[in-house]
């Protein structure tokens, strides 16, 4: 019995929204929105969990003095500093949290992006030293590529040209391809649960 | 359109079933080879041989959103890594974008027995994500960084942090604008739908199997389905 | 890089045993199976590879020397839990041990013949370790000899515990004269090279009248012990009668002990987790990277601080799904509703504003009422700021409806109510009906046209593909130049009106607007970074070959 009612509910839920999703009925949009929106708080309440976590791990990281702790001093501190002033004050909307948010946490997270563009270049770098055939192939339609969107500073036709075929002819076929797969691939897992085939909510 | 997305849902579901009793009665079917899982098996030995952990990440994405069935992907991944972590000593450290991920980490922790390694609660932004966990790879300095699972370009940040460590990689993502990323900065490298399949292939359950020869066989569907279609409308009978 | 205290072979950085010889190189936290060898995690009780309990410790005949180094360390929990459980009586004979051991004590505990070589040995490790290790490792010296003294009590039997206790008082004594007399030509380097013979505790020294020192030569017995199984002590005998045979050099038999020795004492002092020494010049991988990052930056950095190569104007023909943005946004009456989405993680906002400001300007100028709404959590955020900035008064002309979760399911939600979705606005917390200004729009119901700004492919095909089909209001995107490649199909097939990809878009945009700002002042930098990174690509691949192919 304890193995058959988590299922039950699960495939249940399942068909219920899927159901939501096919059929247009009141009840039905009712109930199957009911339950997406009690899908998010059961969501929400991961993230106390996710609270505890960081305090725990990091807290044991300073106290055994693990290599990198200071840094964990800094993320308890943060993480209390945003934690009390998004309860007290005026609330997670409210100034110091916007102020931490604009001047802090944003620019801190753009600066990581650009890195993105170093990064990059040495993942390009080091692939395309690899001597393989798709190494190859790769290395000219990104070339191409390349060209094309440095080419807005002088109009180079044929580089624009082959530019957008590259990208609008075998790069697509490509993506749908992969999309196509990756489409079936959810869905079969999506199904497997569905089917009570699949329990990952349960032992 | 409905009723054919209902028939093509009932279609997969009863293949599904099909693929699933066969897989039972006739055992493992024989899959195309995948070099970056069979690496995996080997970094699994060099693991047991240095006692260094593995990283696991299974993508920034949340169980309950749209990016489920690549988390659970990932996080079906993770398990494993933990159960042969459990067999074999290995600690195995997992970092985690969202927290309804990192409670699959704890289950897989306490189910597979305590090998070591430290379960990581990011934080829910990406970039940050990214990187909090290069600083984990920096700290713990894993053998292997296993990443797969729903990935945008902060992919590009925990691999490069790997890669200047010389930690072995193996990732796996399925948003095409990331597999550029994948493809150049890992040499051991899943694309789109092997993501789905690198469960099947490596613990051989009958229900991940089945998922994968379901998929396969609804391909080839489609494929003729789409074959069909253009012919038809290239003779203009539709 | 590790250096093997076997044989000297540098390891690679990490490794555990050395590949040349298979010594371990690092101390390692867990059991070792003494069936198997394989590591055990310190709370497992029975070895995980082949079953072999891994707590009672083997009987004493079936562990030869050699192996002593081998010995786990426990960690520090179980070396005092341990220390804790040692009977009473044992305590007993430590306090007593302390002060001065008599000795008819001793000759109770110990049977004479078996166990003086292992004491010795164990000295011997003691004064290994300060000869050589002093430099390297600091040490705790008063935590070496119990340590040693705990692990070997988890391996012997009880008589010889109590006979270990006794080794504790480590005063060193003038070595034994009668030591000195004993002269075994072929094991004359190796008295020389173990030292310990020489000092023989005064408790050992109270041993020796009894036994009439000549009759037995200990330090033969010994050597030998030590150097291979204490079990082959007899077969060894007959051997130092013909003299040492070729294929056990006594002298490697030592200088491994003694290494063994001082694996013992690395493994008390550095503690488990203790980091492998390194000091390591940056590969020359790592050093060609950072030159290549290097090149980038000034690839950036230059262009950007003299202000060259500026937008050129005119030559390159506008990109259509700009201009059809740009008429699409001018065709709109003034007053209309738009609904704009912002859709991108706050790590990708430095592009993404670029691309969005230009839009915002134009949709201010053209007087249009815009509402700001966003599927990701640091949405309304960007939103807000950038909504300011653009210079909307909020209220009157925008207002930010805040986050909408789930994604596709939200977007459906959306669509579906029949009212506002978001009850309250993110800035003020007031009820989305209490802004006059409006009153009009409904969910998706009254827009006169969307605005996506979109960082990920799913939030763009969520909007595309769940809402298009709901609404008439016409969808413009302005995406990262990586998302344009996705985006421009639904371009040519007029789901979209218009795109903007990147900050190259963003740049013709404002041209058109007559507005220059940041886009305009970055878009030829990052053309022009662009083309020395493919430089720097192409040399680097045509170079040579990499070793790795």
């Amino acid at each position: 019995m304890r193995k058959v009612i988590p299922i039950l509910v699960a495939v249940l839920t399942g068909l219920t929204v899927l159901a939501d999703f096919f059929i247009t009925h009141p009840i039905l949009d009712l109930v199957g929105r009911t339950l997406l929106q009690w899908a998010m708080i059961v969501a929400a309440f991961a993230f106390v969990a996710g609270l505890l976590n960081i305090f725990f791990t990091h807290t044991s990281r300073v106290f055994h003095r693990e290599k990198g702790w200071g840094y964990s001093i800094v993320v308890i501190l943060a993480m209390w500093t945003v934690l009390v002033f998004g309860f007290v004050g005026d609330g997670p909307h409210g100034y110091v949290v916007s102020w931490i948010f604009r001047y802090v946490q944003y620019p801190l997270q753009a600066t990581v992006m650009a890195l993105l563009a170093f990064f990059a270049l040495s993942a390009g770098y080091r692939a395309f030293r690899r001597r393989t055939l798709e190494s190859t192939i790769m290395l000219l339609s990104a070339s191409l590529v390349l060209l094309g969107y440095a080419a807005i500073m002088t109009d180079l036709w044929p580089v624009s040209a082959l530019k957008e075929w590259v990208l609008s002819v075998p790069a697509m076929a490509g993506v749908r391809g992969i999309l196509l797969g990756v489409a079936l691939g959810i869905t079969a897992t999506g199904l497997r649960i569905l089917i009570g085939m699949d329990k990952p909510y349960s032992d | 359109m409905n009723e054919l997305s209902i028939a093509f849902l009932l279609f997969f579901a009863l293949f599904l079933y099909i693929a699933f009793v066969e897989v039972r009665i006739r055992g493992k079917p024989n899959l195309r080879p995948m070099p970056a899982l069979d690496f995996l098996k080997e970094a699994f030995q060099k693991a047991i041989e240095s006692g260094r952990p593995l990283h696991v990440s299974s993508g920034t994405g949340t169980v309950g959103e749209k990016d489920t069935a690549e988390t659970l992907a990932g996080l079906g991944l993770l398990e494993y890594a933990q159960r042969q972590g459990g067999l074999y000593g290995i600690p195995v450290t997992s970092t985690f974008f969202h927290p309804t991920a990192m409670l699959s980490g704890y289950d897989f922790k306490r189910k597979f027995g305590p090998a070591g390694g430290r379960i990581y609660f990011i934080a829910p932004e990406k970039g940050i994500y990214a990187a909090g966990a290069a600083e984990v790879l920096k700290n713990e300095r894993p053998i292997l960084n296993l990443a797969l699972g729903p990935f945008g370009y902060e992919f590009l940040l925990l691999s490069e942090a790997a890669e200047s460590q010389g930690i072995d990689q193996v990732a796996g993502a399925t948003d095409p604008s990331v597999l550029p990323f994948v493809y150049s900065s890992t040499e051991h490298s899943l694309i789109g739908e092997e993501v789905f399949a690198a469960k099947a292939y490596l613990a051989k359950e009958p229900q991940a199997l089945a998922g994968v020869i379901a998929q396969d066989v609804m391909r080839f569907i489609l494929i003729i389905g789409i074959t069909v279609g253009v012919i038809l409308k290239t003779l203009g009978v539709i | 890089m590790i250096y093997c205290p076997n044989c000297g072979t540098a390891n690679r950085e990490g490794s555990k045993y050395c590949n040349q010889c298979g010594a371990r190189l690092t101390p390692e936290e867990g059991i070792i199976c003494q069936i198997c060898g394989t590591i055990n995690s310190p709370e497992n009780e029975k070895c995980v590879n082949c079953g072999a309990s891994l707590k009672p410790a083997p009987p004493p005949e079936e562990k030869p020397a050699e192996e002593l180094p081998k010995v786990p360390v426990f960690p520090e929990e179980i070396i005092l839990t341990i220390e804790e459980e040692a009977p009473d009586f044992l305590a007993d004979l430590r306090a007593k041990v302390q002060e001065v051991v008599l000795p008819e004590e001793e000759r109770e505990v110990v049977p004479p013949e078996e166990e003086k070589p292992i004491f010795i040995a164990e000295e011997r490790y003691e004064e290994e370790k300060p000869s050589e290790e002093e430099e390297l490792l600091p040490p705790p010296a008063e935590e070496k000899p119990a340590v040693a003294v705990e692990y070997r009590e988890e391996e012997l039997p009880d008589w010889l515990k109590e006979a270990e206790e006794i080794v504790l008082p480590p005063e060193p004594s003038a070595p034994a004269d009668w030591l000195k007399e004993v002269e075994i030509p072929w094991l004359e380097e190796e008295i020389v090279e173990v030292p310990v013979l020489a000092e023989i505790p005064p408790w050992l020294e109270a041993l020796r009248p009894v036994e009439k020192a000549p009759e037995a030569p200990p330090p033969e017995e010994e050597a030998e012990e030590m150097g291979v199984l204490q079990g082959l002590k007899g077969l060894l005998k007959p051997a130092a009668i013909f003299g040492p045979p070729e294929k056990i050099p006594l002298r490697g038999e030592v200088a491994e002990l003694s290494l063994g020795g001082e694996e013992v004492q690395k493994l008390i002092k550095l503690k488990p987790a203790a980091p492998a020494v390194k000091i390591k010049a940056p590969p020359k991988e790592i050093r060609t990277h950072r030159l290549l990052h290097f090149i980038l930056l000034l690839a950036v950095l230059i262009p950007m601080l003299l202000g060259w190569p500026s937008m050129p104007s005119g030559s390159p023909p506008t990109p259509p799904g700009v201009e059809k943005f740009f008429q699409t946004v001018e065709a709109l009456p003034p007053g209309s509703f738009v609904l704009v989405a912002f859709d991108y993680e706050p790590y990708m906002a430095g592009e993404m504003e670029s691309v969005a400001y230009p839009v915002l300007t134009h949709l201010k100028g053209r007087g249009c009422r815009v509402a700001l709404i966003s599927l990701n959590p640091a949405g309304p955020a960007l939103a807000q700021a950038l909504g300011e900035r653009a210079g909307f008064l909020y209220g009157e002309e925008f207002v930010n409806l805040g986050y909408i979760p789930g994604v596709e399911a939200g977007l459906r939600a959306l669509g579906t109510s029949e009212g506002w979705l978001v009850r309250y606005d993110y800035l003020q917390g007031k009820p989305l009906d209490s802004f006059p200004a409006f009153q009009s729009v409904k969910g998706l119901k009254g827009w006169n046209l969307i605005v996506l700004f979109s960082g990920q492919s799913s939030t763009l095909l969520g909007w595309i593909e769940q809402v298009g089909s709901m609404v008439e209001a016409p969808m413009v995107a302005g995406v990262i130049s990586g998302l344009k490649p996705y985006a421009e199909p639904y371009l040519g097939s007029g789901q979209l009106k218009g795109l903007l990809g990147g900050m190259a878009d963003a740049a013709f945009y404002e041209a058109m607007l007559g507005k220059p700002s940041a886009a305009t002042r970055a878009a030829p930098v990052q053309a022009f970074a662009l083309l020395i990174a493919l430089l720097v690509i192409l040399v680097g691949s045509l170079m040579r070959g990499e070793s790795h192919a």
